[in-house]
């Protein structure tokens, strides 16, 4: 349905997409993944005609972006990172411009309402899109999207800024958008992808980095390595309990975080649960363990996966070293850029 | 095309823009013709289009500083580009937009022909062309506007920089200096050079070629030209920006 | 499309090159405006066209004439007029050559003509046919310079050169405190008359017919033998115009022949009408029926006068006299006694005491002499209530003065071949606005509809900003 050939863009010397390749099938649904500033968006609005590539080729249903923009741009809603809204017109008449825009066939009230329903918003179709909360402005930004019920919906990362409510209900619509479209959706939360996509294709540096299934991608980043332990407790008594422990390659103090306790942050060797003997051990030493949280797996982490070369994954770029590089770098970046949205990350963990 | 001109028209009078630019120019034309025409007792309405050309300096900028600079601010830009239309019908949907509520404008000031005609007899050929040349010459400076609008994301600064242009029009083709007479002796030429330009340029004098009740080529051809050529120019700043 | 062309439309290159060819383009039309025919005229008596009377000129002229154009090889918008007109001759007639001389590079080729055209300007003209010539100096247009007052100038000079046109004259008398005649002067000039002064006591008056004797507001009375002289003048076919003020006094000789030749009475009132006062200081006055008003047009059928005598009709009036109206004050006009009652009143409003219009403020009489066995000559005597009635600015545009003065004259010289350009300028119609209408249209106009506007999007604006 998608195809999109080596696709490269410049901003002058700055490498933002760099040589991509990949296709998308007719139904499917296709997380793309990975973290601010990776070419995401970038390639989104090449796909949607917004930019035009440096080289590479990409076709929509067999129709060249740039040869036929306009039969292509038919077969595409595209909600873009900031839904493009107007925000001095009211809903209905913001839908009926666009289905105008798109110059829709389909019978105009009805045609309208019926998305109205399906992204909920048909109890504010007259208000005003300024007066909107951000989630209904996200919908209304979607429901643009289905207008002329393309066959490919390509949504840049449609979930964020949402509360985690927000983020339930829009997920489910377009869980069941996924029946009957194509859809490219991007992010950089690994669960969303992870909960809505059949396939994933995870980008950084503007280089395609993986491509397979969240299954397989869920597999190899299953591992319960890395936790983050609250114990009731003097510091030392708790470090000198856990050391002797096995398969512990790291533990660290956080300090006190709460009255009487303790917090440390542990990871454990690979394919080693290290939480029972932990347990036990703790336990003998009347320390309680007051909580225990898997820390959420970062993309950086994800990429540190990625790159250890497990079986199952795709790798577009054979020089490891590289892409170890690449995702060091990307570290740095990374906790400044994600530091934006960490309660998000962690409500949708308390969300699981 | 269709839709992105109803809905840019139709944005002019759900905003106040419309109704501003309206009113403000509605103003000032009806105090300069109440106060030339029906003080000065006369049917003459050149001096009036000569005006209102001053008038266009300050209210065609509020009509289009906002046709493209809001849309990249608020990001619907990517709704229009992404949409199964062309650049140039977006474009020409704006331009068009704007260009209806001027001539709104102007056919509420052409009511003047009619109160004329209650207390003397206005000769109408000269006033047809003559509102015809002052639609033309809004024509022009409201490409101009769309062209400033289409550079720059902020509203102000679009703004700004067509007054500043239209100004700088009106006032140095309307500067009554003969560049000949001062520049003697072996830089006169350059005088020539400038004394051409001055008239190249000169708003004015295309405009006074319109109050004579003759229609010439040169001015019509003069302000649908270069609107054009802006109009054009919109279009390839949209286009270029795809491609950086 | 391939990529490739797509990439060149958006490539500088590309972009320079389409402003270059319209900014080309209008550069060569600009240039090319006024040298040849790029516009349609809408005006209603085709101004940037020749009139009847230039094209009969330029048909007559049947010697090679050749007209030199002053320049210094530069352009400038005069120039383009003056060529214009003369292009329009050109085509006409075959006869006629034009040519540029450029006076920075050969100062001798006019150098023969220096004394009169005073100064080497641009624009300035040299009619030149066999060994006769005639100058059109380029300061003659220096503050009027469309395409018509052109055409009139230089039409005129060619008419000089074309046999059986005489260029009729208008002599203002002199001697007796008479006022002067420089704008009214100018506007003859231009039309193509020649114009001078006269002692009618010592010099010998102009053949009848081909003149006109202006009397213009005397302070002094005639003398018995001046008048006769003047009846003499009238009785074989002469014509002369004599103009009032209610600022001179009376003048008992002049007016008593008026009286009694002419039947013609001087009312030494004032008139005035503030109802119809425009621009504060003219007062408007209406056409009355008679060849020299009937080809003005309806649309300007408006003349200015300032204060004015009146004249009526004696009841004794000789039965070879016809009177009739040419401007005539509107029926709210009125007139004080005299100005010493005006100065009593201290107002120029209208009191009870004062006389209703309307009055009769220009009139042309006609007089038939001589009987069946002998010719029959017409003396035309034209008489006017107001020193205004043409001066600088009653002549302007605005009003039908201009009109009717020309008129006036070519009605005089009316059994002759004469040839008068007439006049055709950009008529700005006259409207009449009331203080009480003014004002209503500015509210409307300035006040109330910008504010319906404005409220109207303010109303919108707050309706939808709680939606």
């Amino acid at each position: 349905m998608v195809e999109i050939k080596n696709l490269t863009k410049k901003y002058g010397k700055h490498l933002a997409v760099d040589n991509i390749s990949f296709t998308v099938k007719k139904g499917e649904i296709l997380g793309f993944l990975g973290p601010n500033g990776a070419g995401k968006s970038t390639t989104m609005n090449i796909l949607t005609g917004y930019l035009s590539a440096t080289s590479g080729e990409v076709s929509v249903d067999g129709f060249n972006v740039l040869d036929n923009p306009v039969e292509a741009k038919k077969k595409i809603g595209y909600l873009p990172e900031q839904p493009p809204l107007y925000m001095d017109m009211t809903v209905w008449e913001y839908l009926d411009f666009v289905y105008d825009l798109k110059g829709v066939k389909e019978k105009r009230e009805e045609h309208i309402t019926k998305i109205c329903d399906t992204v909920k918003i048909t109890h504010v179709k007259d208000r005003l899109i300024s007066n909107l909360s951000k989630g209904y402005k996200q919908r209304v930004g979607l429901a643009q999207a289905m207008i002329g019920n393309p066959e490919v919906l390509i949504l840049d990362e449609p979930t964020v800024g949402l509360d985690p409510k927000q983020i339930i209900e829009i997920r489910s619509v377009i869980k069941q958008l996924g029946r009957e479209h194509t859809v490219i959706l991007s992010s950089h939360i690994l669960q969303e992808v992870n909960a809505l996509c059949e396939r994933v294709i995870i980008i950084n540096k503007g280089k395609l980095v993986a491509s397979d299934t969240p299954e397989s991608l869920a597999k190899s980043i299953s591992n319960v390595n890395k936790f983050q332990v609250r114990i009731a407790g003097e510091e030392r008594k708790v470090l000198d309990t856990l050391s002797p422990i096995k398969g512990i390659k790291y533990l660290k103090s956080l300090g006190r975080k709460e009255a009487n306790s303790i917090d440390f942050i542990l990871e454990a060797e690979p394919d080693t649960d290290v939480r029972i003997p932990m347990f036990y051990a703790l336990a003998e030493a009347k320390l309680p363990i007051l909580s225990l949280e898997t820390t959420e797996l970062t993309l950086e982490d994800i990429f540190l996966e990625v790159t250890k070369g497990q079986g199952g994954m795709v790798f577009e770029e054979t020089q490891e070293d590289e892409v170890e590089f690449v995702s060091q770098k990307a570290t740095k970046e990374e906790t400044s850029e994600e530091a934006a949205t960490p309660e998000n990350e962690t409500e949708e963990g308390a969300e699981k | 095309m269709i839709a992105i001109y109803k809905r840019e028209l139709k944005a002019y009078f759900k905003t106040p823009i419309g109704y501003i630019f309206l009113s403000a120019f509605i103003f000032f034309a009806s105090l300069l013709f109440v106060l030339i025409n029906l003080q000065g007792n006369s049917t003459d309405l050149s001096p009036l289009f000569s005006n209102v050309s001053l008038i266009f300096v300050f209210v065609i900028p509020v009509l289009t500083m906002r046709l493209f600079s809001e849309e990249r601010k608020s990001k619907t830009d990517q709704l229009l580009l992404t949409a199964p239309v062309r650049i140039t019908d977006i474009v020409f949907g704006k331009y068009l937009a704007a260009a209806t509520v001027l001539l709104v404008g102007v056919l509420v000031t052409m009511l003047f022909v009619p109160i004329m005609e209650l207390y003397g007899t206005p000769l109408i050929p000269q006033t047809v062309i003559g509102y015809l040349g002052l639609f033309l010459m809004g024509l022009f400076f409201v490409a101009i506007g769309m062209f400033m609008s289409s550079i720059t994301e902020s509203q102000v600064i679009a703004a700004v920089s067509t007054l500043g242009i239209i100004f700088f029009l009106w006032v140095f083709g309307g500067l009554n200096i003969r560049f000949v007479e001062v520049l003697t002796g072996p830089v006169s030429f350059l005088g020539t050079a400038l004394d051409w330009l001055m008239n190249f340029i000169s708003i004015q004098n295309r405009m006074y070629d319109f109050t004579l009740g003759t229609l010439n080529v040169v001015p019509v051809f003069y302000f649908v030209s270069l609107a054009g050529l802006f109009v054009f120019l919109t279009i390839r700043v949209i286009e270029r920006r795809r491609w950086k | 499309m391939n990529k490739k062309f797509r990439y060149s439309l958006n490539s500088k290159a590309f972009i320079i090159g389409a402003i270059i060819v319209v900014l080309l383009l209008n550069a060569i039309l600009i240039t090319l405006n006024g040298k040849i025919a790029l516009e349609i005229d809408f005006t209603e008596d085709q101004i940037f066209s020749l009139t009847e009377e230039s094209l009969e000129i330029v048909d007559q002229i049947d010697k090679p004439t050749e007209i030199l154009i002053l320049t210094t090889g530069q352009d400038s918008e005069l120039l383009s007029t003056v060529k214009n007109v003369l292009e329009n001759y050109r085509q006409r007639n075959d006869k006629i050559d034009i040519r540029e001389v450029n006076v920075i590079k050969n100062p001798a080729e006019v150098q023969a003509y220096m004394q009169e055209i005073a100064y080497l300007s641009v624009g300035s003209l040299i009619i030149r046919q066999g060994d006769r010539h005639e100058t059109v100096n380029a300061s003659e247009y220096f503050s009027e310079n469309g395409f018509s007052y052109i055409e009139r100038l230089t039409s005129a000079k060619l008419a000089s050169f074309v046999d059986g046109i005489n260029l009729s004259k208008v002599v203002y008398t002199t001697g007796h405190g008479e006022s002067g005649y420089t704008s009214v002067g100018e506007v003859l000039e231009r039309n193509g008359y020649q114009v001078g002064t006269i002692d009618i006591l010592t010099e010998e008056l102009p053949e009848e017919g081909k003149a006109v004797i202006v009397i213009n507001v005397p302070q002094q009375d005639f003398s018995s033998d001046e008048i006769a002289k003047l009846d003499k003048y009238l009785e074989k076919g002469g014509n002369v115009q004599i103009h009032f003020d209610p600022m001179i006094p009376s003048l008992p000789n002049l007016e008593k022949y008026l009286a009694e030749d002419w039947g013609i009475i001087r009312n030494n009132h004032v008139i005035l009408d503030v109802t119809n006062m425009v621009g504060g200081s003219y007062m408007l006055a209406d056409l009355g029926e008679h060849e020299i008003t009937a080809p003005i047009g309806e649309s300007q059928k408006r003349a200015g006068y300032g204060p004015a005598n009146s004249f009526s009709v004696a009841p004794e009036k000789p039965a070879s006299v016809k009177i009739d109206t040419l401007l005539s004050t509107k029926g709210d006009s009125y007139a004080k006694e005299s100005i010493e009652k005006m100065m009593e009143q201290g107002d120029v409003r209208k009191f009870d005491e004062d006389i209703d219009g309307p009055f009769d403020i220009l009139i042309a009489a006609t007089r038939e002499t001589g009987n069946v066995d002998y010719d029959i000559f017409t003396g035309r005597l034209i008489v006017g209530g107001s020193s205004v009635t043409f001066d600088q600015l009653t002549l302007d545009g605005s009003f039908a003065n201009e009109d009717v003065l020309l008129n006036t004259i070519n009605w005089m010289n009316g059994g002759n071949a004469t040839l008068t350009v007439r006049v055709k300028q950009l008529p700005s119609g006259q409207i009449l606005v009331s203080r009480g209408q003014f004002w209503m249209w500015f509210s409307v106009l300035v006040v109330v509809v910008p504010l319906a506007i404005l409220t109207g999007g303010l109303v919108v604006f707050l309706k939808r900003r709680y939606k």
